[in-house]
């Protein structure tokens, strides 16, 4: 079975795919969109804020600090949602940007960060930090219950964006689904091939051909991490080591008292806020899926800082991605952000570093989009 | 304080999953034994001592259990294969009044059942028609408990021409205590008065109304995998425990557990085993007997046995199938007692043969086709098979010719302190009365069956007794009620407050089973999990939140109850979410995975952790076209998790 001839073909399983097809049809071009997986709900590799979680960690820059504030979220998102944005997140039917401020504690293991430094670098991005002295903290972080307070400082800035993830995805889906036609983003499909006018894949146990007239986009995450391989393998990509995984826990934690939900907080190497009335959601790098630090570190935060006499965990949820940072800062390799599929005649390209924060893969697609235009 | 972390790996980790009631079942006996046996390395992470928390799933096959033992110790196992051990589900389809107080999944019902001064009258509905459902059934009415017990199958398209889910022998038990089944579809269910609901049934001729003490929910509603790779090539399976008690009770769950977890078994050797060494002598090969797809226990629905009745009798071709069947006996039937093996579908029982001393029963298994045999010349009528048999499908037959009468020996437990030359009233299959009979040989040592003298021509359609409602030969004199041990000796009752009332209660039970006791119990509180897991049971007691189905009463306690305001409608009841909205979600968003629709609505991921509405959810999904049978919730922990300080 041959299907329409399209200009670009686009392989993926999350909101890369569909961000760049709306991209691609806002200039005219037909695509269509292949999925290895059984829907885009399967993904789940987009986070939805940027965990900023070690500031002065390499590759936190300014511009990417900046990107993730409220109003440059809100600006970058305006033309890329096919729907209403707003700065309100309870208003139904729009993407709905919450507005929180970042709390960053001092503790005492991380007394080998140069916060001073941190405060400046803020300042000089424009981004009025504040100092808190602690007997500020209890107020302010989410969860806090104790009644004394540590002899930490903290420093807080106003105010980073965080997004949900799945309206956006959803949302994106149905304007593509409805744009491009049902028959254009094909879920579920195997034995993808690329031939030279076209790519060749089966969906709904048939083969299908279909035509190619410009070239294939393919959107690297983890779930797609087997086919890239096999494009090595085809001599297709050179060959490459993949990047390391790196770990990325989300704990859900139940607060007996009512949550603090304007603030996003950073304890040591974790990012916490609220995801209800009373409950806490945590996201933390680990080295391996619910590593033993893991647990001493919710520990430290729950019993040490946050005062809680227990900690109740209702979920853990463990997303493996690729760490992009230690893949270029090893030089491992020299691929870069977008690679050149051998393809014949058309123009395939490898895009990779589309996992991670939303507001980061937005960019990214935007940009890489943008260059291929 | 700081927490005990510790680290180990495994080659097979087999993990008690929530509310699992037996720990080791056979299942989990039977794969630990034969992984090991071929060299692999394998862990019991179960029981309250080591309690699994969870199952993190890895990239690649395989996973990470996290368990926690008594000491607060946190145990992290890598292994490359994973074995989770569910309870099956025991929800339908959401109705009116799914969740509320008056509806109980069947393994809590079991429970109170054998422990709790439980009102069961005037009558019980049951919704489903498994060997589980007929069997509960069963014992309610044997025990006199309800007047009443009515099995409702409410998709019998689903097992063919059968149109029921469990044996025929099983319903033949249940129909000979008076039960009853019933095809139709719960429609509501409404509080009537103190422990009395109103129960609508639609049925094929309009809707039928029951008064009922409750409903009993009694899953799988449609055959279901009795166990799941999920993602396929993970290493990653789920078994279902269905093996609660010793085999000679639950034979269908028994060899179905233990042929579930021989598949997985062969399977994970056919992977893992890298020099699979030979099976020792005498030990099974998982492989081997894998090769049949496993399909055995289910083999009774393709190729199903109903007898055909002609008013209270069997009709005459039915008869003659039946005499002419194996297990029948022909011949010797007319000089001595020998055993009837009236048990015709494809199960996979062998309990009757197991038990006989003389091998007289011969069970043949070709493939997955079972063919039971009687081997008339050995049996010597001693009644063993009778007493052993769990569904009651073997009886003793005798009968001589040109003589007016035969005589039937059944279980001597039919009819409590029978007397010798007793009337008693012939009941057949199911428990309509042919007429009367009388007791003609009593239990004895040698013998545990009570011989029944019946007229000649009912000899195969009488299979039971029972009492006469006008025992007129029974001595005035013959103390009524129970007799002996069976006595209740007074208990003295503690008095405990609930919500600042004085009430009287049984010492020794959990708060939980209190309520239901006194008729108090809540919608929240039907799980009855052995272990605590859903953590739905949560009440105020003497000052403290804890749970009611692990606290045990005390003389003086306090306990604060919040009575259900009102009964949750939706299919979520945790997060309210409603069955309408997951229908358009997935309607409008295209959504063709569970993972999408969970992930999506929301379903489940509330306090109970889906223990309750993931089941419902996986038919609601089914109804739309979405594969959801394989699908595993891997979502870690079980339950809600409180971690403390070692």
């Amino acid at each position: 079975m041959t299907t329409r001839p399209s200009d670009y073909v686009l392989i993926g399983t999350g909101v890369a795919p569909l961000l760049a097809a709306r991209h691609l049809m806002e200039k005219g071009l037909h695509v269509l969109l292949l999925n290895p997986d059984k829907d885009f709900f399967i993904e789940d590799s987009e986070l939805p804020l940027d965990p900023l979680q070690w500031p002065l960690q390499r590759g936190i820059t300014q511009e990417r600090v900046q990107r993730n504030l409220a109003e440059a979220a809100y600006e970058l998102l305006s033309p890329e949602f096919p729907g209403p944005v707003s700065m309100d997140s309870s208003q139904w039917g729009s993407l709905g940007i919450r507005a929180r401020k970042r709390f960053w504690v001092q503790t005492p293991t991380d007394a080998h960060m140069d916060w001073d430094r941190w405060y400046l670098l803020l300042s000089e991005w424009g981004l009025k930090p504040e100092i808190h002295e602690p007997h500020w903290i209890p107020e302010r972080f989410p969860g806090y219950a104790s009644p004394n307070a540590p002899a930490w400082k903290a420093i807080s800035v106003g105010k980073f964006a965080d997004l949900p993830v799945d309206l956006f995805r959803s949302a994106l889906l149905e304007f593509v689904r409805e744009r491009a036609g049902p028959d254009r983003v094909i879920c579920d499909v195997s034995q993808m091939q690329l031939m030279p006018y076209g790519i060749r894949f089966m969906s709904d146990g048939v083969q299908n051909t279909a035509l190619i007239s410009k070239g294939a986009l393919v959107f690297w995450t983890p779930r797609l991490g087997h086919w890239v391989r096999s494009l090595m393998n085809e001599k297709r990509l050179p060959e490459a080591d993949f990047p390391p995984f790196i770990t990325i826990e989300e704990w859900s934690l139940l607060s007996r008292k009512h949550v603090v939900e304007d603030v996003i907080g950073h304890f040591e190497d974790s990012v916490i806020w609220s995801s209800g009335p009373q409950m806490l959601k945590i996201l933390r790098s680990a080295t391996e899926s619910s590593a033993g630090n893991s647990y001493q570190a919710i520990h430290r935060l729950t019993h040490e800082f946050l005062g809680w006499d227990r900690a109740t965990v209702r979920n853990i949820t463990v997303r493996y991605m690729y760490d992009w940072d230690h893949y270029r800062r090893r030089e491992i390799s020299t691929q870069r952000a977008s690679q050149e599929i051998s393809h014949g005649d058309l123009k395939s390209y490898l895009v990779s570093e589309v996992e991670g924060p939303l507001l980061e893969v937005v960019h990214r697609v935007k940009r890489f989009v943008e260059g291929l235009l | 304080m700081s927490l005990n972390v510790r680290d180990g790996h495994v080659d097979v980790a087999i993990l008690a999953g929530p509310r699992v009631r037996t720990w080791p079942s056979i299942g989990v006996r039977l794969l630990s034994a034969t992984l090991a046996e071929r060299g692999l390395t394998v862990g019991q992470w179960g029981g309250h001592h080591l309690r699994a928390r969870g199952v993190l799933v890895a990239p690649g096959p395989g996973g990470m259990v996290v368990a926690e033992d008594a000491q607060n110790r946190i145990h992290r196992i890598r292994a490359r294969c994973i074995v989770r051990v569910t309870s099956p589900s025991r929800y339908g389809p959401p109705f009116e009044g799914h969740w509320s107080r008056g509806v109980l999944p069947i393994d809590s019902a079991e429970f109170l059942l054998k422990k709790v001064h439980l009102t069961w009258k005037p009558a019980i509905a049951v919704l489903g028609t498994g060997n589980d459902a007929f069997r509960l059934g069963a014992s309610l009415l044997e025990q006199g408990k309800t007047e009443e017990v009515v099995c409702i199958e409410s998709a019998p398209d689903r097992w063919g021409g059968k149109r029921f889910s469990g044996w025929e022998v099983e319903r033949r038990r249940f129909e000979s205590f008076g039960g009853k089944v019933i095809e139709g579809v719960p429609l509501s269910l409404k509080e009537k008065g103190p422990m009395l609901w109103e129960l609508r049934i639609q049925d094929s001729i309009g809707v039928r109304q029951m008064e009922v003490a409750r409903v009993v929910t009694a899953g799988p509603f449609e055959q279901e995998p009795m166990w799941v790779e999920y993602p396929a090539g993970s290493l990653l399976f789920d078994l279902k425990q269905t093996a609660y008690e010793e085999k000679s009770t639950c034979v269908d769950s028994y060899a179905s557990e233990e042929a579930s977890a021989s598949i997985i078994a062969g399977r994970v050797l056919r992977v893992l085993a890298e020099r699979r060494a030979a099976p020792r002598e005498g030990s099974r090969d998982p492989i081997r007997e894998t090769k049949g797809g496993g399909r055995a226990a289910d083999l009774h629905r393709q190729f199903p046995y109903t007898p055909q009745y002609r008013g209270k009798l069997l009709d005459a071709l039915e008869l003659e199938r039946l005499r002419a069947f194996e297990g029948v006996p022909k011949k010797t039937l007319r000089t001595t007692a020998v055993a009837s093996l009236e048990c015709f579908e494809n199960i996979q029982c062998d309990v009757c043969e197991k038990a006989c001393p003389e091998s007289a029963i011969h069970i043949q298994r070709k493939g997955a086709v079972t063919e039971k045999f009687l081997i008339e010349s050995k049996c010597i009528g001693c009644g063993i098979c009778v007493q052993a048999c769990p569904s009651d499908a073997v009886v003793m037959v005798r009968e001589k010719e040109s003589s007016h009468h035969a005589w039937l020996s059944v279980k001597g437990t039919s009819v409590s302190n029978p007397v010798q030359g007793e009337p008693l009233s012939l009941v057949n299959r199911r428990n309509e009365s042919l007429g009367s009979c009388r007791v003609s040989k009593l239990p004895s040592a040698n013998n545990p069956c009570v011989e029944i003298e019946v007229a000649s021509h009912l000899l195969w359609d009488g299979r039971g007794v029972r009492r006469t409602k006008n025992p007129a030969v029974v001595d005035d004199a013959m103390p009524q009620g129970p007799f002996g041990d069976d006595a209740e000796a007074p208990v003295e009752k503690i008095e405990v407050w609930i919500d600042g009332q004085k009430r009287l209660c049984r010492p020794g039970l959990s708060v939980s089973e209190m309520l239901f006791e006194l008729g108090l119990q809540r919608h929240t509180d039907s799980l009855l999990c052995p272990d605590g897991a859903c953590g739905l049971c949560v009440l105020e007691m003497d000052g403290n939140r804890r749970l009611a189905c692990q606290t045990p009463v005390h003389a003086g306690m306090n306990v604060k109850l919040q009575p259900d305001s009102e009964v949750p409608t939706s299919l979520c009841p945790c997060l309210s979410v409603q069955a309408e909205e997951v229908v358009a979600r997935i309607q409008s968003g295209h959504l063709s995975s569970v993972e999408a629709v969970i992930k999506q609505t929301g379903v489940g991921q509330g306090t109970c952790h889906g223990m309750r509405c993931l089941e419902p959810l996986r038919q609601i999904v089914e109804s739309q076209g979405i594969e959801a049978r394989q699908f595993l919730d891997w979502r870690f922990p079980f339950s809600d998790w409180v971690v403390t300080a070692g």
